[in-house]
């Protein structure tokens, strides 16, 4: 028998009428007298219940995700538009006729297909699902509860209440204590100086952070637990510590956390392996059976594929190690964004044409550097000799390029960092892949800004000089 | 002709009963609805069990025996009496079917019929032999137990009866002895247990203990040199000072224990520092029913708390930190279970008020056999068959094939337990089947696990070649054997248990009796005067105005005891 027949129900990807259907047919039978039917029952349902997830709820997960994030609703209009070219170019459409067998048999087979009623109950059902299986975090569900009485006992309880039950003083003060003594931020920096160069590997100064942490709201201490992982993924396998510093007390450490989290090798093993932000996305999918769905500190989003939106991390893992630079830029240009405020940079100021080469660090920007120097020796000589006045104007010009520099260089550098990541983010058209690429021409993208303006100026300079020159 | 639900828990105990205005707690003989699961002998070699025997820890440790709830399903006798005429041996069974057989006799006192069955609580986290010995002791009591609930999943009944639909919770239970978590949900009247998990070795008790040590520590008293009534008053302390921490921030204790004046303080943050490692150990479970469940925390609507322990500030705020959300305790902790069990009595009689409401369990553990998997023949592992949190009654089956030439027998060890390897986990007995001899591989076995909603554990293994089918049902070493059982049942229904009507005044003597062993000097010549008093009046059959001396004797004792743990 077909699962849906036997839960006497149409094709549907919504669980919440699965569930209604299973719930009725099961009232017909009692479990404890007719075992066989009750397990059929209740495996046509967990089948259905696949089926409707994986089939039809993945790409909708994301752009509830995205609805979220941008805080804006979508009219249905756009959501019409986002979802239907998706069903079409991810999953090939069939002919409606299609015997159900077929189907189950092609999604067995790794070979999904859609039919066009699916689209339209999908639909109406993204809507509903926000009410049954959406889970915005908001507190206020948490604040009802408030309102029940802090009753221990029923009123006729024959014995007398002896005293000894805790009655919250103030619901107020429970409240404050329910809050987290530790922030994301935190446990960055605490992991990082638990694991960084002035570590002094102590398995107490851990297991005091870890008890910290595991005293945490679930959301705390997990993201806490992803992040000790990956940490650990980067810097702590067994085999890199065959050879390293103190590797008796760093293996205790691990063994340590090995004990306390109860990890398997698979899980030390996937963080090891795989950046970090994939790895959390297969850990969900290993611990919890879903994906695409996100956890933590909330800035990790995904996109259809399940693959997270490019983060800081990926700075480091493209860019390679020595531009950690730009990881750092990129951090400042999240805490401060457009409205960073022009500070004074003494390497930029001192050696602007060669910090500028420097950290474009690209072939053709280098030889635009050394152009750029070329210019102002000639520019510089040309001045000196015709009169007094030509040679102070461009050493003041020079003088006034470092400043700039100086005092502007950093926020340009960032603010054009942060504007350009972001519309690669939202930049829809482009696959995973191809962002990764661009990614590094952003990185140094900031720099080249800077870098424009600075041989802009230049050559206004020299155009200036020639005219100068010519009128003379 | 009455079936009864019973919560047969670390410390206390409770019956109840499905009525028609739905689940109702059962008083005992002292109108109290919680008997101490406390079992003690008396002078007369008569069973002394709850209130009394609880008073009696102090003052008779060597005839008195509380907690035996954790050693159910092993074969730990305790003997009580010692070397005095009337001496005793007990299996943890025996003691359990004695605290039955008072609830029983409540529950036919108040009902005015006979009660025959019962629905009794475990803990979800009980193996199968702790099941089976539970359900011996019922039959000890002379009550045939129809099936056994899951404490976290009774308690979800009772709590879910009332609740509004749709909604996904989680149970808390954190008893005396065991801690429980479970997580449901409900929708259209079906209560389903997603995943259960728990630590049976993880109660309020533990808590007390560290308590205990702690308050030697502080007092520099030897734990070890104390004698086991001294061991008891301390524990008493211990167990007061933890209730008035539950009340307020600050306790002070002043006790005499072995001629040694016991004084101080105990600050809420001290025991919250102490207790920890306890603590961290209560997340563990937690974490494992909600990744079981495929849930995450924030979908978890409601936290309910169960347990008396769960009444601990410290472990509200804990829980209330870890969900983000306050927990909620307005159906007493202490009464939930048993309310469950008389939901469940209601619902296997199928009671018209229940006709709609399904209930669907799990069997909270991974069953399943030891096989080589590789090309080393020495390495068994475990392979599953039922995994753990699969819906019961569960039906599923796996082949398995010989692994060497001219084998003629195959040897299943059937095993429960979450480990890789099997002498991790707990062996539930073995199964021998004979096979054709023919080359390794050629010859198989199909064995089938059948998981009912009792959780009783059926094998059946068929060979493949000749259809021959082998069956067993698991009956462990540990628990006793139907004869056994006969004999043991006979020989309890000989002992006398203490006379119900008579149990106030055996209170207040036994109360009467442990404030003189903790008192000294005058206090004790004024204590003792008021209990020979007041049994010269019981003695007295003519005085008719012994409610009124009760009354008083019951007064003056509540006064001297205030003035001894003055706690503030």
């Amino acid at each position: 028998m077909d699962v849906w027949e036997r839960l006497g129900l149409e094709k549907t990807d919504d669980k919440r009428s699965i569930k209604r259907a299973y719930a009725k047919q099961l009232k017909t039978l009692r479990p404890d007298e007719d075992p066989k039917q009750f397990q059929e029952l209740r495996e046509a349902r967990d089948e259905a219940i696949y089926l409707a997830t994986y089939d039809f709820d993945y790409e909708y997960e994301y752009y509830e995700q995205e609805e979220e994030e941008d805080g804006e609703e979508l009219s249905s209009q756009e959501e019409t538009d986002h979802s239907t070219p998706h069903a079409d170019t991810l999953i090939p459409s069939v002919d409606q006729t299609v015997e159900n067998a077929d189907l189950e048999r092609a999604l067995d087979e790794g070979e999904p297909r859609i039919d066009d009623t699916y689209v339209l109950t999908l639909e109406e059902a993204s809507t509903e699902e926000d009410l049954v299986d959406g889970q915005p975090s908001d507190l206020a569900p948490s604040l009802e509860p408030i309102e029940l009485p802090y009753n221990e006992g029923t009123d006729e309880t024959p014995q007398a209440d002896k005293g000894e039950i805790a009655e919250p003083s103030n619901l107020l003060g429970f409240y404050e204590a329910e809050i987290d003594d530790i922030t994301y931020e935190q446990i960055d920096d605490e992991i990082e100086s638990l694991m960084g160069p002035w570590s002094l590997w102590d398995t107490h100064e851990w297991r005091r952070f870890v008890n910290r942490v595991r005293e945490c709201s679930f959301d705390i201490s997990n993201y806490a637990e992803y992040e000790i992982l990956s940490a650990l993924g980067d810097n702590l396998t067994e085999a890199k510590l065959e050879s390293s510093f103190k590797r008796d007390a760093r293996l205790n450490i691990l063994y340590y956390l090995d004990e306390e989290y109860g990890w398997t090798q698979n899980d030390r093993r996937i963080y090891a392996v795989l950046p970090s932000d994939q790895s959390e996305v297969l850990m969900d999918y290993l611990r919890h059976g879903e994906v695409g769905v996100s956890h933590g500190a909330g800035d990790t989003y995904y996109d259809a594929f399940g693959f997270p939106l490019l983060t800081a991390e990926h700075f480091k893992d493209y860019l390679g190690k020595s531009d950690s630079v730009y990881e750092k830029y990129y951090q400042k240009s999240l805490s401060n964004g457009k409205e960073m405020k022009p500070s004074w940079c003494w390497p930029g100021f001192l050696f602007s044409p060669l910090w500028l080469a420097h950290r474009c660090n690209d072939g053709l920007e280098a030889l635009a550097g050394m152009f750029y120097i070329m210019a102002l020796i000639v520019l510089h000589y040309g001045l000196t000799s015709p009169s007094l006045i030509a040679s102070v104007l461009g050493t003041l010009m020079i003088v006034s390029v470092h400043v700039i520099v100086g005092i502007y260089g950093r926020k340009l550098v960032v603010t054009t960092l942060a504007s350009s990541l972001q519309d690669l983010q939202n930049d829809e058209k482009l696959s995973r892949e191809e962002k990764l690429k661009k990614l590094a021409s952003i990185g140094r993208g900031g720099f080249k800004a800077l870098f424009d303006f600075i041989v802009g100026m230049a050559g206004i300079g020299l155009i200036a000089s020639i005219i100068y020159r010519l009128l003379i | 002709m009455a079936i009864v639900g019973i919560d047969l828990g670390t410390t206390n105990s409770l019956v109840s009963y499905w009525s028609d205005d739905g689940p109702k707690l059962i008083p005992n003989a002292l109108k109290s609805f919680l008997t101490p699961s406390v079992v003690g002998v008396d002078d007369q070699g008569d069973i002394l069990i709850g209130e009394v025997a609880k008073e009696r820890l102090i003052t008779h440790p060597h005839l008195t025996i509380g907690d035996f709830k954790r050693t159910m399903g092993s074969d730990k006798q305790v003997t009580l009496g010692g070397a005095s005429s009337h001496s005793y041996q007990f299996r943890p069974e025996e003691l359990s079917a004695f605290v039955l057989r008072s609830l029983k006799a409540d529950a036919e006192q108040h009902l005015g019929e006979e009660v025959t069955g019962a629905i009794i609580s475990v803990p979800a986290y009980f193996n199968d032999i702790q099941r089976k010995a539970t359900i011996d002791a019922g039959k000890l009591a002379g009550l045939k137990v129809d099936s056994l609930i899951n404490e976290p999943t009774a308690a979800a009944l009772a709590y879910g009866l009332n609740e509004v639909d749709e909604s996904q919770f989680l149970i808390f239970d954190l008893g005396g002895g065991t801690f429980d978590v479970s997580i449901l949900d409900k929708y259209d009247n079906v209560m389903e247990v997603r995943a259960t998990a728990g630590d049976n070795f993880l109660g309020g008790n533990d808590f007390r203990d560290l308590l205990v040590e702690t308050l030697a520590g502080d007092n520099k008293v030897d734990l070890e040199a104390l004698s086991a009534s001294d061991k008891n008053k301390l524990i008493r302390l211990a167990e007061l000072v933890k209730k008035d921490l539950s009340a307020r921030e600050d306790a002070t204790y002043s006790a005499l224990i072995s001629d040694v004046k016991l004084e101080g303080s105990f600050s809420r943050d001290r025991f919250e520092e102490l207790t920890s490692t306890l603590r961290r150990r209560l997340r563990v479970p937690m974490e494992r029913a909600i990744n079981d469940a495929t849930l995450r925390p924030e979908n978890i609507d409601n936290v309910v708390m169960v347990g008396g322990s769960s009444r601990m500030p410290m472990i509200r705020r804990m829980v209330g930190r870890l969900f983000q959300k306050l927990p909620l305790s307005h159906l007493n902790p202490d009464e939930i279970v048993a309310l469950g069990a008389a939901v469940q009595t209601g619902l296997k009689t199928r009671n018209a008020a229940l006709e709609d409401v399904v209930m669907t369990d799990v069997c909270p553990y991974t069953l399943g056999t030891s096989a080589v998997v590789d090309d080393n023949y020495d390495n068994l592992v475990i392979v599953p068959i039922i995994e753990r949190n699969a819906v019961v009654p569960i039906s599923e089956s796996q082949q398995f094939f010989t692994i060497r030439d001219k084998q003629t027998q195959i040897n299943l060890d059937i095993y429960q337990g979450e480990n890789m390897r099997p002498e991790d986990n707990i062996l539930l007995g073995d199964l021998k089947v004979d096979v054709p001899a023919a080359a390794a591989g050629k010859e198989g076995v199909d064995v089938r696990f059948t998981y009912d909603i009792n959780g009783a554990l059926e094998v059946e293994v068929k060979v493949l070649s000749t259809d021959k089918i082998v069956r067993k049902i698991f009956k462990n070493q540990a628990n006793l054997s139907d004869e056994d059982l006969e004999k043991r049942f006979k020989a309890l229904s000989g002992i006398k248990l203490h006379p119900r009507e008579h149990t106030e005044n055996a209170v207040l003597i036994a109360k009467a009796e442990r404030i003189y062993a903790e008192s000294l000097k005058t206090q004790r010549d004024y204590v003792r005067s008021l209990i020979l008093d007041f049994e010269q009046v019981i003695t007295d059959q003519s005085n008719r105005d012994l409610d009124k001396v009760r009354e008083q004797f019951s007064q003056n004792l509540a006064q001297l005891e205030n003035n001894m743990f003055d706690m503030d």
